[in-house]
């Protein structure tokens, strides 16, 4: 799964925690965009992810972005006010810090999705789990966070081959980001109902071998720390202690 | 003619095809086989218009019409599992999805193809709550009411029993379409269809009607991921030259009618 520079879970984990805290601590811009860009230099550097599979897995929070930008927009006020609609009692307004408060949120959640990819890109479920367990994080709880990062990979498969499917029958996807979005419609459907037909053999899988009986276990792969860990640890203390201080 | 020209394409840069030439006669049930990663569901995209090729080209020609893009499909494709495209509250809104796309005269198309396939009474219901065999002759229609040229079927007898899969071949043989066929059901490809096209690692390895493809005691069908058909075992079996068309010419040469 990992290319360039392997790093353990747990220093990953330790990394995307800290720039995910940073995101949120910090209330500027400014550093927020600082803070994407050094983690996307970090990402290129490291080669641990290709550069194209990180920016295609942050394709979907395109989408959010616009509506994010919108709203936070029109019902975050402060400062200036640029534009003024009255609605009743309240009025819509864009201000200073209504655009400032909307362009913070969107790049801490691109900060966020993009550390997040990045963790998922580059960690295989069964290291992740193992990575849990090694921080006293119950087996069965670790195996069900684990779950979750097998399940992003195998949702964007069935929404490619719903897509496919419908794609085959005349939908047409071409278009404004609206008409795309309402040409997807038809796919939620099917989507859900696989999400759920996925959930329920899956726990019936799980049941049939024996999940609620398992103690301790052994794993196929092992994980350890390596130097360039270290230096992930060392990077995340610096971003957290340089967000907090700063 | 379906052609594709020195087609080359590639899944996140592990290559499926390179430079692949091939021919496929319109007008015909044609089964595309092979193992597992052969490419089945990949030729079926690309002729689709689903995916685009690397480099090379891909034509579908059928009667007076020909179509290169995926805007307006001659190619429909109904999925390997029928839940992947089935999201309507009811049948009839199912069926009409397509020519609705397509823009043709909806009542008309999906009327049409729901008595082609003999599935009128399912109209009401809803998708989603039919048994397996009946998702697949929905999918199936709501493929056919397009009213496309070509139709395109992943592994159409996964997942249904011997009468569903045998009223399935009726239903295919008597629509005067070409049906491509991506399977790794050699029986079914043996009862119901003319041409088959034998695929592997990308390549195709074989091509030819069906019994010559199939029948040839020089292919060895089993290292290719799939079964030899049960009437070409029965005569090997029985030392028969040529397999029987029916149980009943079996049975008349096991009395003796045959050596």
């Amino acid at each position: 799964m990992s290319r360039g520079v392997t790093f353990d879970p747990r220093a990953k984990l330790a990394l995307v925690v800290s720039v995910v805290g940073a995101a949120l601590a910090t209330v500027s811009v400014q550093r927020a965009s600082l803070l994407f860009g050094l983690f996307a230099v970090f990402v290129v550097l490291t080669g641990s992810l290709p550069v194209r599979a990180w920016t295609r897995s942050l394709a979907p929070v395109a989408y959010l972005l616009p509506i994010l930008l919108v709203l936070n927009t029109i019902f975050y006020a402060g400062g200036q006010v640029y534009w003024s609609v009255p609605l009743g009692p309240v009025a819509l307004s864009v201000t200073a810090g209504g655009i400032q408060t909307a362009v913070l949120i969107a790049i801490r959640l691109l900060v966020i999705a993009g550390a997040a990819a990045w963790f998922a890109g580059t960690t295989s479920a069964e290291a992740f789990e193992l990575g849990l367990v090694s921080l006293r994080v119950p087996w069965s709880f670790a195996f069900l966070l684990s779950l979750t990062l097998r399940l992003v990979p195998e949702m964007r498969r069935r929404f490619a081959v719903i897509e496919d499917a419908q794609r085959s029958r005349g939908l047409d996807l071409s278009g404004g980001p609206i008409s795309r979005v309402r040409a997807r419609i038809p796919m939620l459907l099917p989507f859900f109902v696989a999400v759920i037909r996925y959930g329920y053999e899956l726990s019936e899988v799980l049941t049939a071998r024996g999940f609620e009986d398992i103690d301790d276990r052994t794993s196929l792969v092992s994980i350890g720390h390596g130097p360039a860990d270290f230096a992930v640890y060392l990077l995340a203390v610096v971003v957290l202690v340089v967000s907090i201080v700063a | 003619m379906i052609r594709l020209e020195a087609v080359t394409f590639a899944y996140d840069g592990e290559p499926v095809y390179e430079g692949l030439d091939l021919e496929i006669p319109t007008g015909d049930i044609v089964a595309f086989m092979g193992p597992n990663g052969s490419g089945k569901t990949t030729l079926l995209k690309l002729i689709a218009g689903l995916v685009e090729p690397d480099s090379g080209t891909v034509t579908v020609e059928t009667g007076a019409q020909t179509d290169e893009s995926t805007e307006s499909p001659a190619v429909g494709l109904a999925p390997e599992n029928p839940d992947d495209g089935l999201f309507a509250a009811t049948v009839r809104e199912e069926v009409a999805f397509f020519p609705r796309n397509r823009g043709l005269p909806v009542d008309e198309h999906v009327d049409r193809a729901l008595e082609r396939l003999q599935i009128e009474t399912l109209v009401d219901r809803t998708p989603q709550t039919l048994s397996q065999g009946e998702k697949r002759l929905v999918s199936l229609a709501s493929v056919l009411s397009g009213d496309p040229d070509v139709i395109g079927l992943d592994e159409p007898t996964s997942g249904l029993d011997t009468p569903a899969r045998d009223r399935l071949g009726e239903h295919l043989a008597a629509l005067d379409r070409t049906i491509l066929v991506a399977t790794h059901d050699t029986d079914f490809v043996w009862e119901h269809a003319e041409t088959a096209l034998v695929l592997e690692a990308g390549t195709v390895h074989r091509q030819g009607p069906v019994e010559a493809v199939l029948g040839d005691a020089d292919l060895d069908v089993e290292s290719l991921g799939l079964r030899v058909p049960g009437p070409v075992r029965w005569a090997r079996e029985h030392d028969f030259e040529t397999p029987p068309a029916s149980a009943t010419e079996a049975a008349e040469w096991l009395g003796g009618g045959k050596q």
